[in-house]
């Protein structure tokens, strides 16, 4: 409609509105208005006995009356409308079919605890590899957990003992000296630099904050370390000599 | 005449002579008492080679409408020269026999032979025009089409 024109719009006949109104929910097939309405996945709306009757009237060429899409008997959408029918419309023949009904997606990591992680932690990376299983256990989760993911791969790439002392490495307040079996410290790791420049994540900031240097905890802990890595360092011999 | 195709063909003819498309000339004959066979003028479009001229179209329903496609031949003493046309009447077109969906009406099938009409080029029957009409059942559904030319 133009505007600005002091006409008034030019005067419908009744029920012509309402006649558009209804003419949107149509069946293709009768033309009435659809009962026990099923629209196809091309978006075409009949009543579930027309279009059952035209399915079976073409069995080897299945498409939409409307648009020509191929269309598939079970794969219609039913739709259920306020009030509508009451009779179970299984009692029809064919049935209608069910509406297709799909649980809401739950990302995997939806309802994970971090702060549990200092208790459970071990439990975690159980299944992942010795080496991480102990350096989580004593609750000193370092910035670069996230790469225990993908362990598996690194492990398949590089020496154990390697991936050992390079989880321990950047664990703050933790010096990198006195283990022996650190043999590939200094080994090219493109991730390591990047990764410490990141500073301490939430957890070494934790740590460090439950735990001051030179507190008797921090002894405590370093003295757990210590004995965690050397049965790490064994059971790598072990499994280098086995 | 089953209940649901009269239903529907009722709902269609009310849509027609409400709607009285161009190009078409409703019969008045037509009424619900006899819902099986109707007649439909079709007059060529302006600009065409059949510019003017009016010819009559047959349509008959059976007991399966919509489901099955209905009967359409042209009737009358002028017979179109179209090329998809024979001289019987019968009409060489997709949607009348393999492509018929029970979405399509009296009203698309009678635009899609006017627009079939009006993209003719040279106004002459089908070159088999004579082996076909002596052979022919006299029911073009029972003629086993071949689908060859979009173009016209």
């Amino acid at each position: 409609m133009a505007s600005g024109t002091t006409q008034a719009p030019p005067e419908e006949p009744p029920g012509s509105s309402n006649k558009d109104e209804s003419a949107r929910f149509e069946c293709n097939i009768c033309l009435d208005a659809a009962r026990d309405a099923v629209v196809s996945l091309c978006g075409h709306l009949f009543c579930w006995p027309c279009l059952s009757q035209w399915l079976d009237t073409r069995p080897n060429n299945q498409v939409c009356p409307v648009c020509k899409s191929a269309i598939d008997g079970t794969k219609v959408v039913p739709i259920y409308g306020r009030g509508g029918d009451t009779t179970d419309p299984r009692t029809k023949i064919p049935p209608r079919p069910k509406g297709q009904r799909s649980e809401p997606q739950q990302s995997s990591f939806g309802g994970f605890n971090w702060g549990g992680f200092n208790d459970g932690g071990g439990m975690m990376g159980g299944g992942v590899g010795h080496n991480v299983h102990f350096s989580f256990g004593i609750g000193t989760v370092n910035p670069l957990f996230p790469l225990m993911f993908m362990l598996p791969f690194i492990q398949g790439i590089f020496p154990l003992s390697f991936v050992a002392s390079w989880f321990n490495n950047g664990n703050p307040g933790q010096e990198n000296g006195g283990v022996g079996g650190a043999p590939g410290a200094q080994g090219p790791n493109p991730g390591q630099p990047g990764a410490q420049e990141r500073g301490p994540g939430p957890y070494g900031r934790v740590h460090s904050e439950t735990a001051a240097p030179g507190s008797r905890m921090a002894q405590e802990e370093e003295y757990l370390q210590n004995i965690f890595k050397y049965i790490g360092i064994f059971m790598l011999l072990w499994l280098f000599l086995v | 005449m089953s209940d649901a195709a009269a239903r529907r063909l009722m709902k269609e003819l009310n849509q027609l002579k409400t709607e009285n498309p161009a190009g078409l000339l409703i019969d008045n004959t037509i009424t619900s008492h006899d819902l099986k066979q109707w007649k439909i003028g079709v007059v060529g479009a302006e600009g065409t080679l059949y510019a003017g001229e009016v010819f009559t179209l047959q349509f008959t329903f059976g007991p399966q409408y919509p489901f099955n496609s209905p009967e359409v031949i042209f009737v009358g003493d002028t017979i179109p020269a179209h090329p998809h046309i024979y001289s019987n009447g019968h009409i060489c077109l997709s949607i009348l026999s393999d492509d018929w969906t029970p979405a399509l009406s009296v009203q698309s099938v009678c635009l899609s032979i006017l627009s079939m009409l009006s993209s003719s080029k040279e106004k002459k029957h089908p070159i088999d025009d004579a082996i076909y009409v002596r052979t022919c059942n006299k029911n073009p559904s029972k003629t086993r089409w071949w689908f060859h030319d979009d173009s016209v």
